[in-house]
């Protein structure tokens, strides 16, 4: 299923996050993608087609938002897909909430 | 047998109360004649009227597209997927007919909103990912009969390529006999104008309304207005005025009986 490996990954301390987050502009325009489509579910090559970009030039971003429990991967028949879970869109969006309040506030 | 209601009260009086439960409907109809509309509107009525939740499978690119266009038409999709009702899934055409260990990739979606409706926009970019035509008919069969499968109720979008003209098929690749519902929705000239028409063209299992409805897409989605009584040949594109009894009358006395006699 889908869901097995959601929620069983804590995200790393704010700070650590959002560094990483922010590390590429490939990076972004994955956050970007998933956040305006949640529910977009597709293959290295597809997900790297909307941001216009090649399945090779994402791949190590890829690997890193899979490796902070930002996006999900799964093998599914002949493909591997890759996935966003919202829950942790939500969380993303608070702990940058959260973050940007101290920055602004401190 | 329990109907499935669009929420499109003169549609679903059309329909004899609405689409027969798990049936298998096709939406078609040429760019820019309110398929997707029609999708979302059944898709949305669902879930604020009829208590039936829904899931939105679409291969655009950058379908959050939809979501702005939904949102201009009353319907906030992301407040019906924030509340377990409603999923938009975007995906390949190719990955949607692969099934892994028995597990369908919409099965997640289906079950975390508890899913009755479904609408793919559209099955005809099934027809990108196979080698033969005769494929997209067997690859649809199988589509089709795993959401009957799993109790849901289908609308796929198919585009055809005519806007006007007095040719058309449905689909050149035989989904019509595999489709339970066809609607057909077409622009049509009248009097230097173009309008919709909408039409049921097939309807298994139950009576329907045959005739064509002229249709508005309206701040609130679509509207269904009047038959186009007056009209002959609506079909092919290109309506004309049919001579009612008034009409003849008029045209008698202006000429002269016995000059329409001639004729």
């Amino acid at each position: 299923m889908l869901s097995d490996l959601q929620g069983t990954r804590e995200l790393p301390k704010e700070k650590q996050l959002l560094d990483r987050l922010l590390s590429s502009e490939v990076k972004a325009d994955l956050l970007s993608l998933f956040h305006r489509n949640p529910g977009l579910i597709d293959r290295m090559d597809g997900v790297a087609r909307r941001i216009g970009r090649t399945a090779a030039e994402i791949e190590a971003d890829v690997r890193d938002l899979v490796d902070l429990g930002v996006l999900f991967k799964k093998k599914f028949s002949k493909s591997e897909v890759i996935y966003y879970d919202r829950k942790r869109d939500a969380e993303i969006q608070q702990v940058v909430s959260n973050l940007l309040k101290r920055e602004v506030g401190g | 047998m329990m109907r499935v209601r669009t929420g499109i009260s003169e549609l679903d009086q059309m329909l004899g109360g609405g689409f027969m439960e798990r049936d298998a409907v096709l939406v078609a109809g040429s760019p820019g004649t309110g398929k997707t509309i029609l999708g979302l509107q059944y898709l949305a009525n669902g879930v604020t009227q009829f208590g039936e939740n829904g899931i939105y499978v679409t291969f655009e690119e950058l379908p959050d597209q939809i979501y702005r266009d939904a949102k201009n038409l009353g319907w906030d999709l992301r407040k019906m997927e924030d509340e377990d009702k409603f999923r938009l899934v975007c995906t390949s055409p190719d990955l949607l007919l692969e099934t892994h260990d028995g597990e369908h990739l919409l099965d997640e979606p289906m079950k975390q909103v508890n899913a009755r409706r479904i609408v793919i926009d559209s099955l005809s970019h099934i027809g990108m990912y196979v080698e033969e035509k005769r494929d997209i008919r067997k690859e649809a069969y199988q589509l089709l009969n795993y959401f009957k499968t799993k109790g849901l109720s289908s609308l796929s979008i198919w585009e055809t390529p005519q806007i006007l003209g007095d040719s058309f098929s449905i689909t050149d690749v035989g989904l019509s006999f595999l489709v339970d519902c066809i609607v057909l929705l077409r622009m049509v000239e009248i009097e230097s104008s173009m309008r919709k028409a909408l039409v049921v063209l097939k309807m298994r299992g139950s009576d329907h309304d045959k005739r064509l409805r002229e249709f508005e897409i309206t701040s609130q989605g679509i509207k269904l207005k009047s038959t186009f009584s007056e009209y002959e040949g609506v079909l092919s594109g290109a309506a004309r005025r049919s001579l009612t009894d008034e009409a003849a009358r008029s045209l008698a006395k202006a000429f002269g009986a016995k000059e329409l006699e001639k004729r």
